[in-house]
């Protein structure tokens, strides 16, 4: 089965004040019509970027190398028209902070019917909005709210309106970046089982990124672990969530108490330290100065990808299977 | 289902329209408001020509300085003209500028304002030095420089007005264009396969049309009132009547030490209305259009 979406190598630098700062550096990996990939890692790792690098929606004088292709076209060398037609079309965007990706100053529907009026999916305005009313219900917003403005709604159902938006045009790809990061935890979990049924329903691939494990583990088939710009773990999202063979994946895992394991609860383990600057990476392996299990051999060189375990990869010359 | 059928557009006109009758504020605006424009419009019907003619009064036997209690319903001035009549004509003038000008000011304003604003970069610099090149003109000598230049009629004026008033409009607006422009519901719009036209229409120009409507609002009574300055300085076209033009009349003519109060007053309390009528639809339109203040209302 051919990829829907294939990122090679793909690099993103922004250009700021103090010079060059990488933000992603050579990611690659591949995802299957109707497959789900979980991005997990700390703050400022670069999972948004290269969540918006995919639909190329990066700030002007950013360098981004490498490809992503979405289906056979190469998304980041597109003509802006035609970049134009496949964004929402062929993969749509959820946006973290539900307030500010809605406009404050619009009603709900409007904002709803906004891209399927722009690809002219309906064939006229009635039918657009017949389709908004359609998509609120499969996420659970009742047409009597359609009518609202985003600030009579409630921070979970302006996130549901944000995934209704995110499928008005039928799109085979649908990235959430964060989707349920400001949520409290019942309606996390509302948002969660929306996204679970549509995926079930559609046959909707999905890339969904956030920095809750337990999250990943719940909606996506594979995980992949990003630390400085790099994938540094990935593989079925079961095995790598309770089996993990890098040191920043197994920090991460540990990072969240099991409720009910007194243990756990008793001696809650978290990473000592930030997460390096990108514009300063350190040399060799940019983990080493975190890492528990950190040798000498770690300092010379970054590692690379390799099998660390069935199906499972590692940048860790430790983590082999 | 049925929320959403049909003529939902229309509804929401109509609700707009409600709403706005219901604030009281807006209610009063637009019942002063409709007064002056009916009576501008009426004017044939409520008023003579023939009485602003000072040769026409004069022989029709009307006195100088004739009280409201001697002679029609507000006297009339030291060339045995009518106030009312000047009154009433008057209004069409003052009205005329001030929409017309106020027009032109937005118009300008906020073009300037939102291209500046959203195309950023080197375009911004070139309309914002523009901008500030008219920002630092001093009103007052350019308006006189110019209605000599231009002649002293009811277009230039209106030119006048809107050349020199626009830069602080276009200021206003691009700032609050460039603050609209990092929300992320225009990345999203972008995102979800907008261009930079559908951007601002369906995103830039909902969300400034609140500042917009309140600076038009400012703008008409600043207009009028500029209108009035440039009359009684004596730079308004001196073939017709405005309120501007009576109440410097009045004044060169000691209608103030004469106690003459029928000749400055109706003009007076005219533009302190009209003024007052725009200041108050403006208020409430701009509570109704931005739906965040009206639970606050």
């Amino acid at each position: 089965m051919t990829a829907l979406l294939s990122v090679r190598d793909l690099t993103v630098t922004y250009r700021t004040s103090q010079g060059e700062v990488p933000a992603v550096r050579g990611v690659s990996f591949e995802l299957e019509p109707g497959g789900s990939l979980g991005l997990a890692g700390e703050s400022g790792c670069g999972k948004s970027t290269m969540a918006n690098a995919i639909l190329r929606l990066l700030p002007a004088g950013t360098t981004t190398t490498g490809e992503v292709l979405l289906g056979e076209e190469d998304v980041l060398t597109m003509k802006p028209g035609r970049l134009r037609a496949v964004r929402w079309t062929g993969a749509a965007i959820v946006f973290q902070g539900a307030l500010h990706a809605l406009n404050p100053v619009q009603r709900v529907i409007d904002q709803i019917t906004e891209p399927i009026i722009l690809h002219k999916t309906e064939p006229d305005e009635k039918a657009a909005e017949k389709r908004a009313v359609d998509l609120l219900g499969q996420v659970g917003i009742p047409a009597n709210r359609a009518e609202d403005y985003p600030h009579q709604l409630s921070g979970g159902q302006r996130q549901r309106v944000l995934i209704a938006m995110a499928l008005a045009c039928d799109p085979d790809l649908l990235i959430a970046d964060e989707p349920t990061t400001a949520l409290d935890l019942m309606v996390q979990a509302q948002v969660l089982a929306v996204l679970e049924k549509l995926r079930g329903e559609r046959q909707l691939s999905m890339i969904f990124i956030t920095h809750d494990l337990s999250v990943l583990t719940y909606v996506c088939d594979r995980l992949a672990v990003m630390y400085a710009g790099r994938i540094v773990e990935r593989g079925p999202s079961d095995q790598v969530f309770e089996r993990p063979t890098h040191p920043y994946t197994r920090a991460l895992a540990a990072a969240f108490p099991t409720i009910g394991d007194r243990e756990s609860r008793m001696n809650p383990s978290g990473l000592k330290g930030d997460p390096p600057d990108p514009a300063a990476l350190p040399a060799g392996c940019p983990f080493h100065p975190r890492c528990p299990d950190a040798i000498d051999r770690c300092r010379d060189a970054e590692p690379p990808l390799l099998p660390s375990g069935p199906a499972q990869e590692a940048a860790c010359i430790l983590a082999r299977p | 289902m049925t929320v959403v059928v049909g003529d939902r557009k229309r509804q929401r006109w109509v609700e707009v329209a409600r709403e706005f009758w219901q604030a009281r504020s807006g209610r009063i605006g637009v019942i002063i408001l409709a007064f002056f424009v009916i009576l501008a419009i009426a004017a044939p019907l409520v008023a003579g020509t023939d009485y602003i003619n000072p040769v026409k009064a004069r022989a029709a036997g009307l006195p100088q300085w004739g009280t409201p209690a001697e002679v029609g319903p507000l006297g009339t001035d030291h060339f045995r003209r009518s106030v009312w009549d000047q009154f009433v004509y008057g209004s069409r003038i003052s009205l005329l500028v001030g929409l017309a000008a106020s027009f032109l000011t937005i118009l300008i304003g906020s073009a300037v304002g939102i291209v500046s604003g959203f195309v950023g970069g080197k375009l911004d610099s070139a309309l914002m030095r523009i901008t500030e090149w008219f920002l630092v003109i001093p009103f007052l000598p350019l308006a006189i420089v110019l209605a000599a230049v231009l002649g002293r009629s009811l277009l230039n004026m209106i030119f006048v007005i809107g050349i020199t008033s626009w830069p602080s409009t276009a200021r206003l607006v691009r700032s609050q264009v460039l603050t609209l422009k990092q929300r992320t519901f225009v990345d999203r719009s972008r995102s979800l396969g907008g261009s930079g036209l559908h951007v601002v229409r369906q995103h830039i120009l909902p969300n400034v049309s609140g500042l917009i409507l309140a600076n038009t609002t400012l703008a008409v009574p600043i207009s009028i009132l500029t209108e009035t300055t440039l009359s009684f300085l004596g730079l308004g076209n001196p073939q017709t009547a405005s309120w501007g033009k009576t109440l410097e009349e009045a004044f060169v003519n000691g209608a103030i030490a004469r106690n003459a109060w029928w000749y400055y007053l109706p003009a007076g309390v005219g533009i302190v209305l009209v003024v007052l009528a725009f200041t108050l639809i403006g208020q409430t339109l701009e509570q109704i259009v931005d739906p965040r203040l009206k639970d606050r209302r």
